[in-house]
């Protein structure tokens, strides 16, 4: 039946909509890796295109893309503990709160279910200054420790997955518990490999937002730039004296992992549901 | 629970909770803070004093019309606006998805690149883009016979060019989201709807709409719940220069700058008056919804 649609002329017209949006979006990205590959003069004369590929940008900006004395290198892997760790933690909790919610009776119960959808209905400003202090008081602002804090178990992740482990069956947790397994031994031999396809899709999601966040590494990790955030001091920097086409060079290298992962994990990363929307 | 299950279930289950009751310990600290460091201020020998003059700041701002505070307002209500219109718009582009435009893997695909790559990459190339001498400003000058002014050191500009990108920079999760609860509708109840004639709008109206609403109206909602700290990517255009600040950039830039009091305190007065708001769009998302289960 949907086939036959396709045929329609509202269709035809949303088809070449999408691909002028689509190659708007395609064109940036191109326009970019073209900006790279130029030749500082060639830039600075306003050149739509390179004279010469310059793929010598890119072994620049290894050398010559720095932040505060901060390698590129270094902001490499600041941006790879930051954004798998904080992300990693951040699901693998979110898992854990989100289960016991879902699929046990507690006292307090209702409780953590309403503190989970109440905290996302409460849009909180202005909270960074007394969150420095808080990390400062316990000794891990501007430290790599400082993930620890993003272990946060609620927010779009807690809602996601909680409608994921409630529409999960728990006749595989009975006949486990029925053959001697305990609470732990269900939990993660028998349920969560049950989500783990929507678990990497939220961990993809939230490892590509913190990727490319700058903010959070300038509040709280001045001294562990990102590469993101590192990026974004060098260009502020150097900006009377900018080697542009070095610096999206660099711009390019930040965007490869994510675009790999992307392109590995797009799959999982589609599948993403938000059933039952917010009870509150 | 059957007996079986009992055993040590407790203890199970608040051990796994153990980091979640920390992460709520935390903030409602940061929270309690927040709230006292609204309220002081740093005294000369450096100790912090209790006053109110954060608030009368602010207030006092809020009275003179071409104040900071004002337009920091105005364009969050700018930056809200875009978001709750991508929202409908992402929905609408959803449809088209769910019923299989031509090439709508291709899209699906594509139209999420956006939220893939890193906001600074973006930001940049965007903006030599349309720098003048960029690409575009040699297209129109070879069209018109003249350029354009440097858009983002315009202040009257500026915040629509960032406008433009927001909007631009696409659907978020909330396409992901919107496609993947149409295509939870039953099959069944769509070929009921083309048998009974409807068409194509009657479809999306009559039945996609109320079907995926519950999805639709979460997703309003939490953009609702983001009225105060609505924003775009700022700090690469301007860093809040030529009068493109939002609330909470401005909140981020002076934390930033060693300033803590009085953003705290804005944004304390934001969170009071953003939370009864919220509630009441949530009462009137919920008496809307049309409560199908399917």
């Amino acid at each position: 039946m949907r086939k036959n649609v396709n045929k329609n002329p509202v269709m035809i017209i949303m088809t070449v909509i999408f691909m002028l949006y689509a190659v708007s979006i395609l064109f940036v990205m191109v326009w970019g890796l073209n900006i790279s590959l130029m030749s500082r003069k060639d830039y600075n004369q306003a050149k739509l295109f390179p004279t010469s590929l310059q793929f010598v940008n890119y072994i620049t900006a290894w050398t010559e893309l720095s932040a505060n004395g901060i390698s590129m290198i270094e902001m490499i892997i600041n941006s790879v503990w930051y954004a798998v760790g904080a992300s990693a933690f951040s699901v693998l909790f979110s898992s854990m709160t989100s289960y016991v919610i879902a699929k046990y009776k507690f006292p307090g119960r209702g409780f953590f279910y309403g503190w989970a959808i109440v905290t996302m209905m409460i849009p909180i400003l202005g909270s960074a200054p007394s969150a420095i202090r808080f990390y400062d008081m316990l000794g891990i602002y501007d430290s790599q420790f400082l993930i620890i804090m993003f272990a946060s178990s609620w927010g779009q992740n807690f809602v996601i997955l909680y409608a994921t482990f409630k529409s999960v069956s728990w006749e595989y947790a009975e006949a486990a518990f029925i053959d001697g397994a305990n609470h732990l031994t269900v939990w993660y031999k028998i349920m969560l490999p049950q989500v783990i396809s929507p678990m990497i899709a939220l961990f993809m999601v939230e490892f590509i937002g913190r990727w490319g966040d700058s903010e959070t590494a300038l509040l709280f990790l001045p001294n562990h730039p990102s590469l993101a955030s590192g990026l974004y001091i060098y260009k502020r920097i150097n900006e009377t004296r900018l080697n542009t086409p070095a610096l999206f060079s660099g711009l390019m290298l930040c965007t490869v992992p994510v675009l790999v992962l992307y392109i590995c994990f797009q799959k999982s990363i589609m599948e993403i549901q938000l059933d039952g929307g917010l009870k509150g | 629970m059957p007996k079986y299950m009992k055993k040590g279930a407790y203890l199970f289950v608040y051990l796994m909770l153990a980091i979640s009751i920390l992460g709520i310990i935390k903030y409602i600290w940061i929270n309690i803070q927040s709230v006292i460091i609204a309220f002081t201020v740093e005294n000369t020998e450096g100790a912090q004093v209790f006053t109110l003059s954060n608030f009368e700041r602010l207030f006092a701002e809020f009275a003179t019309a071409d104040s900071g505070q004002v337009a920091y307002l105005i364009n969050t209500f700018k930056y809200f606006g875009i978001s709750v219109f991508k929202i409908l718009l992402a929905f609408v582009v959803s449809y088209f998805l769910y019923k299989k435009v031509m090439g709508y893997k291709f899209f699906r695909f594509v139209f999420y690149l956006p939220c893939i790559i890193s906001p600074i990459v973006l930001v940049m190339t965007y903006k030599d883009i349309l720098r003048v001498e960029g690409p575009l400003w040699q297209l129109i000058n070879s069209i018109f016979g003249h350029g354009y002014e440097e858009i983002f050191t315009n202040k009257d500009a500026a915040t629509n060019a960032i406008l433009s990108y927001v909007l631009w920079t696409g659907f978020g999760v909330a396409l992901l989201i919107f496609v993947g609860s149409m295509n939870r509708i039953p099959e069944s109840i769509i070929e009921s709807g083309q048998i009974d004639g409807a068409g194509m709008w009657r479809e999306f109206f009559s039945l996609v709409l109320p079907l995926a609403w519950e999805t639709l109206s979460t997703m309003l909602l939490l953009t609702f719940v983001c009225i105060f700290t609505a924003s775009g990517p700022i700090l690469y255009f301007t860093a809040g220069n030529y009068e493109t600040s939002t609330i909470s950039f401005w909140i981020f830039n002076s934390v930033l700058g060693g300033m803590y009091n009085y953003p705290a305190a804005v944004g304390l007065f934001y969170t009071v008056v953003a939370i009864p708001f919220v509630w009441i769009v949530k009462v009137i998302m919920d008496k809307f919804n049309a409560q199908v289960t399917y």
